[in-house]
């Protein structure tokens, strides 16, 4: 137990080697890896969203709790971890707004999923493609201009055409985005911040 | 060969002369330069200058066809045409010579030949006579030397023969470049103005200049409305381009702003708008497309391509802009992506390019475009810091206007600055980059930009502590407490701070990594300049102490102030100039930060609030 706790607090406190060794630790003392994800990692990403959200946390604070959270998660990459999903995520196409992308992505893998960060000005094929290759449950996607959010609707076409409508669901969000444009593109589903993607990635894949 | 003394007045400048040697052959060795467009052939009566005492040949008849019985009895000659016979004393007016006026760079001190592109000669045409039954057209342009072409048949091909005729042949013609732009009757020649324009996101600045001296006779500053579009460029720029009209709606208030600006500054300073033949314009990149009515939509996703980069030249009616009709726009060229003429505009004034040192200037506005130069290298890149600094996404910020917060400084006591000593309404930019200084020093503030509880500043007098106040929105730090009856606290929230963070992360880390290009080290930069209206408020020590700029010592820290509309004034004012911007723009390496690998590592590593680099 207390293990995991100083796991939690290491990544928390973004200090990435003290995650790493208390990894090791946690999988030596035969720790589960799928324990180790949800009471360490994930409990810590809660964390550390919903100290963004209260301002004591800011850019900074987040991407070194993303690099120990990374640290961790590689070391359990060799063992077999069911993972909650796959998701493929990025930016859109001509935009290059990454901030709340890369929120929801360290906030996604905290909470189990294994994600493909395909960063930022992704075209539809590229999102398409990849969600071929790595299998995914779900595409999501971000843009911070209404001039580039019509990409999101020309993915979800692409994904048509490639006859994965259904198999692969959408997921979007950022600034413009709203809930009646998600309707309208017919994404699966609208996010209006990191911990709500969470709920809305889990939500989708259970329906 | 006897030689004579020559003196010029009101220069007091004496020279000695062969005997034969004509007055503007004087006046050269005298360091006088007189305007002579026909060439020195007699024509065109530019070069008059007046006899008070001594020695000249006689009147030639090339004389007498310029000026009247009068004129040459109160010693009216032509420099070009009166030989010296013996010493003498010639006085020249102003209109006759170019002279090298000083244009003040704030800052910088510089001076400035007054070479502008529009110049105004007066001419005196010999009339038609049974010997030279010249066409009109051809008698007026041999008097320019045959160096200048007339428009097409135009207006001024109708007006001229009776333009002629009623003013005895004595026109002002008035010259853009190599061509015949208006002609007036009589002379008109010191009536010559331009304007300068500077297109801020937030501000908009008109300079109505002197063209012949280069003189600001007039100045005129204003919002600029099309902040209801957006506060920023980006919001701007999508309204431009996704609304029905959008482009259209914005351009005309930007060019009817500017025609405000230019008549609230010419009836100040008495100058008809007819008399005003140019105006030069400079902005980012997105506002010098809106100016002129293109689409930027290029700009709105990568890889940020405007329509144009190289200058554009219009006419003032077309934009309806209230000049003489057949005024010119000149927009300085952009140098890529969001960094635009405004920015040439710095380099120019500053003289960036001709750097040797390591210098950087830094525009500390909503876009935070940096210029790193050393050796001739120049590199630039747009930050797209945000409005933060000008007030915008502030809590209770605001521009720096009467009511705003300017300074602030604690010790046993809050004490702060409020401009035009009236309630404080606000903060602007320089009060809220001092109040965060303060805090960070403080400890209300940590490095990560955490405001923290009162409970763990215990050690602060109570003065201070009690200023840090918790409620629903979160904390924040009152600067300025309430004032009965209606007035509210001024105060510094947790969330202005990150706010702060993001645009002041955004410049330190444009300043490294165009660093990183030249691979220097901030220790190196001779000379920080800060351009931009807010330049020039703010307290270099807070901007080290919260990392906004390099550490760098205080002689290093230069205000240029508005550069980029001293900018606008040299190229109204100097051909040569207008060249070099030219060039400028061509040479400067653009770089676009998106696309560099690490940036937002850097930029994160920016945010922390401590002294940097």
């Amino acid at each position: 137990m207390s293990v995991l706790d100083d796991l939690k607090q290491a990544v928390i406190s973004g200090k990435r080697d003290d995650a790493k060794a208390l990894t090791q630790r946690a999988l030596d003392e035969g720790v589960e890896p799928r324990t180790i994800v949800v009471d360490g990692i994930a409990a810590a990403m809660e964390v550390v969203g919903e100290k963004f959200r209260a301002n004591e946390f800011f850019v900074p604070e987040l991407l070194i709790a993303q690099r120990a959270m990374k640290a961790s998660l590689n070391m359990l990459s060799g063992t077999p971890i069911d993972y909650v999903g796959v998701v493929v995520i990025g930016t859109v196409k001509g935009d290059l707004h990454d901030i709340g992308k890369n929120l929801v992505a360290a906030m996604l893998e905290g909470a189990g999923f294994k994600v493909v960060d395909l960063g930022v000005d992704v075209s539809p094929e590229q999102f398409v493609s990849a969600s071929q290759e790595n299998s995914a449950n779900i595409i999501a996607m971000s843009a911070l201009l209404t001039t580039t959010m019509g990409s999101m609707r020309d993915t979800v076409k692409a994904l048509g055409e490639a006859g994965l409508h259904g198999q692969v669901r959408v997921l979007i969000g950022g600034a413009p985005v709203t809930q009646s444009y998600a309707d309208e593109i017919k994404a699966d589903g609208y996010a209006a911040d990191a911990a709500s993607a969470v709920e809305k990635a889990k939500g989708i894949l259970a329906a | 060969m006897a030689e004579y003394e020559v003196i010029f007045q009101p220069s007091d400048i004496s020279v000695s002369v062969p005997a034969g040697a004509t007055v503007a052959e004087a006046g050269a060795a005298a360091g006088l330069t007189l305007l002579m467009p026909c060439g020195g052939r007699g024509r065109c009566g530019k070069c008059a200058v007046r006899v008070r005492s001594g020695g000249l040949c006689e009147v030639q008849p090339s004389e007498r066809q310029i000026f009247g019985e009068r004129e040459i009895a109160e010693g009216w000659r032509l420099a070009c045409q009166a030989r010296v016979t013996g010493e003498a004393e010639i006085e020249v007016p102003a209109a006759s010579s170019v002279t090298a006026h000083r244009v003040q760079v704030e800052g910088i001190g510089r001076e400035v030949l007054a070479e502008p592109n529009i110049r105004k000669l007066p001419l005196r045409l010999p009339p038609p006579s049974a010997s030279d039954a010249r066409d009109d057209l051809r008698r007026l342009l041999d008097a320019l030397g045959g160096t200048v072409s007339a428009p097409a048949c135009s207006r001024l091909l109708q007006d001229l023969p009776g333009l002629l005729r009623s003013t005895g042949y004595q026109v002002t013609a008035v010259v853009a470049g190599d061509s015949l732009m208006a002609l007036e009757p009589h002379d008109t020649s010191d009536q010559c103005y331009g304007v300068a324009v500077d297109i801020g996101t937030t501000t908009v600045v008109a300079y109505l200049c002197h063209l012949p001296t280069g003189q600001v006779v007039g100045v005129a500053s204003g919002l600029n409305p099309q902040a209801r579009y957006g506060d920023d460029v980006i919001s701007r720029l999508q309204y431009a381009i996704s609304e029905d009209g959008g482009l259209e709606r914005v351009a005309s208030a930007i060019r009817e702003s500017i025609d405000d600006l230019i008549g609230g500054a010419a009836d100040e300073a008495g100058v008809p708008r007819e008399r005003i033949y140019e105006l030069t314009v400079v902005g980012n990149t997105c506002m010098t497309h809106l100016f002129l009515g293109v689409s930027p939509i290029g700009l709105a996703s990568l890889p940020f391509s405007p329509a144009f980069r190289e200058a554009q030249t219009t006419s003032a009616e077309s934009l309806g802009i209230r000049i003489n009709p057949a005024g010119l726009v000149y927009v300085v060229p952009n140098i890529g992506g969001f960094v635009g003429a405004d920015t040439v505009g710095v380099i120019l004034a500053s003289e960036l390019d001709e750097a040797d040192g390591l210098r950087v200037a830094v525009d500390i506005g909503t876009n935070g475009e940096i210029v790193v130069a050393r050796q001739g290298q120049l590199h630039s890149c747009s930050t797209a810091a945000g409005p933060a600094f000008e007030g915008a996404r502030i809590g209770q910020g605001m521009r720096a206007a009467s009511g705003a917060i300017d300074r602030v400084q604690v010790g046993e006591e809050v004490d702060y600055h409020v401009i035009g000593e009236a309630p404080a309404t606000g903060l602007c930019g320089s009060g809220l980059v001092d109040a965060i200084a303060e805090l960070a020093r403080l400890g209300i503030v940590d490095e990560s930009g955490r405001m923290r509880g009162r409970e763990e500043v215990a050690s602060l007098p109570e003065k201070v502590r009690e200023r840090l106040v918790e409620n629903d929105s979160g904390r924040e730090f009152v600067i300025a407490p309430a004032r009965p009856p209606r007035g509210k606290a001024v105060a510094v929230t947790a969330r202005d701070v990150r706010e702060l963070q993001l645009a002041k992360g955004a410049i330190l880390a444009g300043i490294a990594l165009l660093l990183d290009e030249l691979d220097v080290e901030a220790s190196e930069i001779e000379a920080l300049l800060l351009a931009g209206a807010f330049g020039n408020y703010i307290r270099w020590e807070s901007a080290v102490s919260i990392g906004l700029i390099p550490s760098l010592p205080q002689e290093r820290i230069i205000s240029i102030g508005n550069a980029a509309g001293v900018g606008a004034r040299l190229v109204l004012c100097s051909t040569s100039l207008r060249r070099r911007a030219e060039e400028i723009a061509r040479r400067v390496h653009h770089v676009e930060l998106s696309q560099r690998e690490g940036f937002y590592d850097r930029f994160a590593g920016a945010m922390a609030i401590r002294a940097m680099m």
